[in-house]
């Protein structure tokens, strides 16, 4: 074993920075299932700064949803946070009142989701669905929300308005709606905005051009992102910074085009190797072996360590803490020097 | 939607033709005769056969069909035989009074079937959403008959708190006090087994909308439950809620207001076509069923369209 693990704790640590806006310590959140417990996020770590933006990247079912639903505290039943904090803007989020949380929800955070037709009202205008949001946070009427409404669609490149406003959800196709939801999102000025797989359902040309407006957005508002994604381009287009997420946990954590040149964690490097890259185009390309574990598995060591091409028994025996391994680079793994030069030779 | 409206509207008159075939027809094939119900056993062979002629009871049935349905559109539905009055105006009057009824019942049937529904599906499976089913589960294995006559035993002979039936008192003073007391009983009886239907089925409907994900996106709008589930939950489910309470409110009219009015003795279309059928009056039977039906269909076509303006998606389909 090395000496290299300083704290588990990625840039967050000690003194929270004067820019700090969300920091997450410890998080757990456990659903109780007829199969067990399932850790579906199981002491996770990150901190995010003002107007930043942050991937936090894994495959279907390592803890991504689960985690943005913690911070907004929506978890629902069987699902409960059973322990770490979660400070936004100073506040104890897990400490708040129903009441007090539900004023931040919409207000200065808000979500927006995977599936953007099935996260409309279905019968409900457009226009009142976005004008509710600024209404209940703002006290704006009706008609002037209508307005604001139709202004900031403007800005997401919506070519009409205002008869996107008078339409039904069903009456939009997938990007429409995505374009709805942000606009619902930001438009009442929040200084965090959790993006759920908000690309993953739409075709890439859209993909690309909702990424453009969000970036465009935020940056007017001034408000940072979490996006949570399992495609690696749209981190790479998206976020300045990213988490890889597996089994629950953060096991890398650095900034994005290092993680693209030095990956530090053989789960990455995997990942990584599975993506077509331009860069790589021709190669074959090498889908990892085996599968995760069961969320429900009691596992001491390593959740990778099934699928670990650099494995060792010690891996097994303990949990490797997420540490830095250089300046802004953490990596939980006990062997981060070996796990890209051994991998891919 | 016009288009719809003139489309399902003349489709009424084939539905109302065969409506009144079938009824006509019906009540002719059964048996017993009017006469005999009219004169007694003994009146002379001479004075029944002159009655027979004389309300055309000896042509062939068809003719008698369509006499009676020539007449029926002319708005002429005949004469009571037994009350010797117009059919018609007498089965507008008992109209207004079975209005009062079956509206009273199906407000209390809306009403407390809706709400029992909405506590149903948000607290699902708690106590509370297992007494209600309980109690729905009683209401429907009840017969309405039955009930009612617990009720008049308990509520109007034992406690003395209600009348027995009726639709007011001779010797009443507060007149609309006074037909308060005497509808709320028969309206809750008729309304217990539609408001336990209405419940169960807005217990479903909800639950299907509360599992959706848009009610996720409304709690990170920051919207506080009661929004969620009065402003957005039920109004997703309202459309299949009103079909089966449009539909509930026919089965109320046709079905257990008949058997309500006759324990309850209230003076509505109900009773009368009960009355009608033991003296064997044809006319007023006619008029009585024939008119039920229209209301029945005409309701069905209101809640139709209804469940058209409150769904955008069949309504801008
Ligand atoms: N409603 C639920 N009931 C039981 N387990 C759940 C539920 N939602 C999520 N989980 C568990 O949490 C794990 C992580 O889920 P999720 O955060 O949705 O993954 P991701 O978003 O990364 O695809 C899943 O593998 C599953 O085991
Ligand atoms: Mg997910």
């Amino acid at each position: 074993m090395q000496q290299h693990f300083r704290t588990i704790d990625p840039g967050a640590g000690k003194v929270p920075q004067p820019d700090e806006l969300l920091r997450v310590e410890d998080l757990r959140t456990h659903f109780h299932t007829r199969h067990g417990i399932a850790k579906s996020v199981d002491g996770v770590d990150f901190h995010l700064s003002k107007g930043e933006h942050l991937g936090l990247i894994g495959e279907s079912g390592s803890g991504k949803s689960v985690t943005a639903l913690s911070v907004m505290r929506l978890v629902r039943e069987p699902g409960r946070i059973v322990g770490g904090s979660i400070h936004f803007e100073g506040q104890d989020l897990l400490g708040l009142d129903a009441q007090s949380m539900r004023r931040l929800r919409g207000s200065r955070i808000s979500m927006i989701f995977q599936d953007p037709l099935n996260h409309l009202d279905p019968v409900m205008k457009i226009g009142d669905w976005i004008s509710e949001t600024l209404t209940l946070h703002k006290g704006v009427g009706r008609k002037a929300a209508y307005v604001e409404a139709a202004r900031i669609l403007k800005v997401l490149k919506v070519a009409s308005p205002e008869d996107v406003l008078r339409a039904y959800p069903f009456q939009l196709s997938g990007g429409m709606c995505q374009r709805v939801l942000i606009a619902t999102a930001i438009i009442t000025g929040p200084a965090l905005l959790i993006a759920d797989e908000a690309t993953s359902a739409l075709d890439v040309t859209v993909q690309a051009s909702i990424l453009r407006n969000l970036d465009e957005l935020t940056d007017i508002f001034g408000t940072a992102v979490l996006l949570t994604t399992h495609n690696m381009l749209v981190v790479r287009q998206a976020c300045t910074r990213v988490m890889v997420m597996y089994g629950g946990r953060i096991v890398e954590s650095c900034d994005t085009d290092v993680l693209f040149r030095n990956p530090m964690h053989p789960y990455t490097v995997g990942l990584l190797d599975s993506v077509p890259a331009l860069e790589r185009i021709g190669e074959p390309l090498r889908p990892m072996a085996g599968e995760p574990p069961l969320p429900t598995e009691d596992i001491v060591g390593c959740k990778f360590y099934g699928r670990c091409p650099i494995r060792r028994p010690v891996c097994q025996e303990m949990r490797p803490p997420l540490a830095e391994v250089e300046s802004g680079h953490w990596s939980a793994c006990f062997f981060p020097e070996e796990s890209r030069s051994k991998i891919s030779s | 939607m016009i288009a719809l409206l003139v489309r399902r509207t003349l489709f009424l008159i084939p539905v109302l033709l065969g409506g009144s075939a079938i009824v006509f027809f019906l009540i002719h094939s059964a048996p017993g005769d009017p006469i005999d119900a009219l004169m007694g056993m003994y009146a002379s062979p001479e004075a029944r056969e002159a009655l027979r002629i004389k309300y055309g009871l000896n042509d062939p049935l068809l003719a008698q069909y369509f006499r009676w349905l020539g007449l029926v559109l002319q708005g002429d539905w005949g004469m009571s035989i037994q009350q010797r009055v117009p059919v018609l105006p007498l089965v507008l009057e008992k109209f207004w009074i079975t209005i009062l009824l079956t509206s009273a019942a199906s407000l209390f049937a809306a009403i407390v079937g809706i709400s029992a529904g909405i506590i149903s599906a948000v607290k699902q499976n708690s106590w509370i959403d297992h007494l209600i089913l309980i109690l729905s589960v009683f209401a429907l294995s009840m017969p309405p008959y039955w009930l009612g006559l617990i009720a008049i035993f308990v509520f109007s002979v034992q406690l003395g708190w209600l009348p027995t039936g009726g639709l007011y008192s001779f010797s009443g003073q507060m007149e609309l006090f006074d037909v308060l007391k005497h509808l709320i009983m028969p309206a809750i009886v008729a309304g217990l087994t539609p408001a336990a239907i209405i419940a169960r089925v807005t217990r479903a409907a909800m639950l299907e909308v509360l599992k959706l994900d848009f009610m996720t996106a409304l709690r990170a709008k920051g919207l506080r439950e009661r929004t969620i589930v009065l402003g957005h939950a039920f109004r997703n489910a309202l459309p299949t809620v009103v079909s089966m309470t449009g539909l509930q409110i026919g089965y109320l009219i046709l079905g257990a207001a008949l058997f309500v009015e006759i324990i309850f003795s209230w003076p509505g279309l109900g009773l009368e076509i009960y009355k009608s059928v033991v003296g064997r009056d044809m006319p007023m039977m006619l008029g009585l069923v024939l008119f039920s039906t229209f209301i029945f269909v005409v309701l069905n076509l209101a809640v139709d369209i209804i469940y058209r303006v409150i769904n955008p998606r069949v309504r801008e389909a």
